[in-house]
């Protein structure tokens, strides 16, 4: 999901940096609070971002022989909400972008916008929404993260649609171009995210078990 | 695994907690090897494939849709080659172990 350095139109770039910002800045505002208020969730906070941190940046194998990766901003996600996630992600991008010229810091925006905006909002509303709908817990994290992550691919696909519309299909045929890319890759790399998020899940709530908080 | 030995049930009322607990790790164990299933069924599945990375499969497609783009940044720093490369992954990737692992096996808040 990393549109590489350069890769998008400079109106482009900025529109999206533009776009991204506002949700970046909130979530740090949330996060400060939560964290005088709630010091004990530092620990748990920590957990969210190792996870994010870890799964970011194991390239799978998929079924349509390329490589991608998971995002992990589902369990934060559900956790803490996904503001707190606009921030725990971006510091990975920025980790990326500036040590491994994965991403850019031009492209920032976008990537911000699709891996700790659209990604975690996606999951924290298929989690509610399967709460609502009384489905087990460790479904509705399964759904959250899968699709949270799957959500992420997608946008990342549109941006590019929009910046890079096919000389005949126009953005709908450059949109199907860059989802056949991204999307179909993503798929069996998101069920996995979805049940490794479930382990995780389970293994911080047994530790919030365990020691009475 | 020290921990289990330290957590062996002092009286009845706690073995169905227990009991709970080993079956939630049965679970885990199933949920971790089905993840691994799928991650690796590809390697099986695909034999001849390259497995390159769709960041790059999407730059060529924007590079073949439209050759006269022209990327206008560059990054600031690249890693010099493969090697350094995948250090820093598996150093990002240690760092997020790292942290994840010292919270699950903390023992108090």
């Amino acid at each position: 999901m990393h549109i590489m350095e350069g890769f998008l139109p400079a109106g482009h770039a900025l529109a999206w940096t533009v776009v991204s910002a506002p949700f970046v800045v909130a979530g740090a505002r949330r996060l400060k609070r939560m964290v005088a208020e709630r010091p004990e969730a530092r620990l748990t906070l920590a957990a969210a971002a190792g996870f994010t941190f870890v799964l970011s940046a194991l390239k799978l194998p998929s079924v349509t022989g390329s490589c991608s990766h998971p995002t992990g901003t589902g369990l934060g996600a559900i956790q803490f909400g996904p503001p707190v996630m606009a921030v725990l992600g971006t510091l990975v991008l920025l980790f990326q972008a500036l040590l491994l010229a994965h991403g850019g810091l031009t492209t920032l925006g976008a990537n911000v916008f699709s891996m700790a905006v659209a990604g975690p909002w996606v999951a924290w509303m298929i989690w509610r929404l399967a709460e609502r709908l009384g489905l087990p817990s460790a479904v509705g994290v399964f759904l959250a993260a899968s699709l949270g992550d799957l959500a992420t691919y997608g946008v990342t696909s549109v941006q590019l649609a929009l910046a890079f519309p096919d000389a005949a299909g126009g953005f709908t045929g450059a949109l199907v171009k860059f989802a056949g890319v991204f999307a179909l890759t993503q798929v069996p790399l998101a069920v996995a995210e979805g049940l490794v998020t479930v382990v995780a899940m389970n293994a911080l709530e047994e530790r919030r078990l365990r020691a009475g908080i | 695994m020290s921990e289990a030995t330290a957590e062996e049930p002092s009286s009845p009322s706690e073995r169905p907690a227990l009991e709970g607990r080993t079956k939630s790790t049965r679970a885990n164990v199933l949920l971790l090897g089905l993840a691994a299933l799928i991650v690796a069924a590809p390697l099986v599945l695909s034999p001849g494939a390259q497995f390159s990375g769709t960041d790059d499969a999407a730059r060529e497609l924007v590079a073949a849709a439209h050759p006269d783009y022209r990327r206008w940044a560059t990054p600031l720093w690249e890693p010099p080659g493969k090697e350094v490369e995948s250090l820093l992954f598996a150093l990002q990737a240690a760092i997020g172990a790292g942290l994840l692992g010292y919270v699950i096996g903390r023992r108090r808040k």
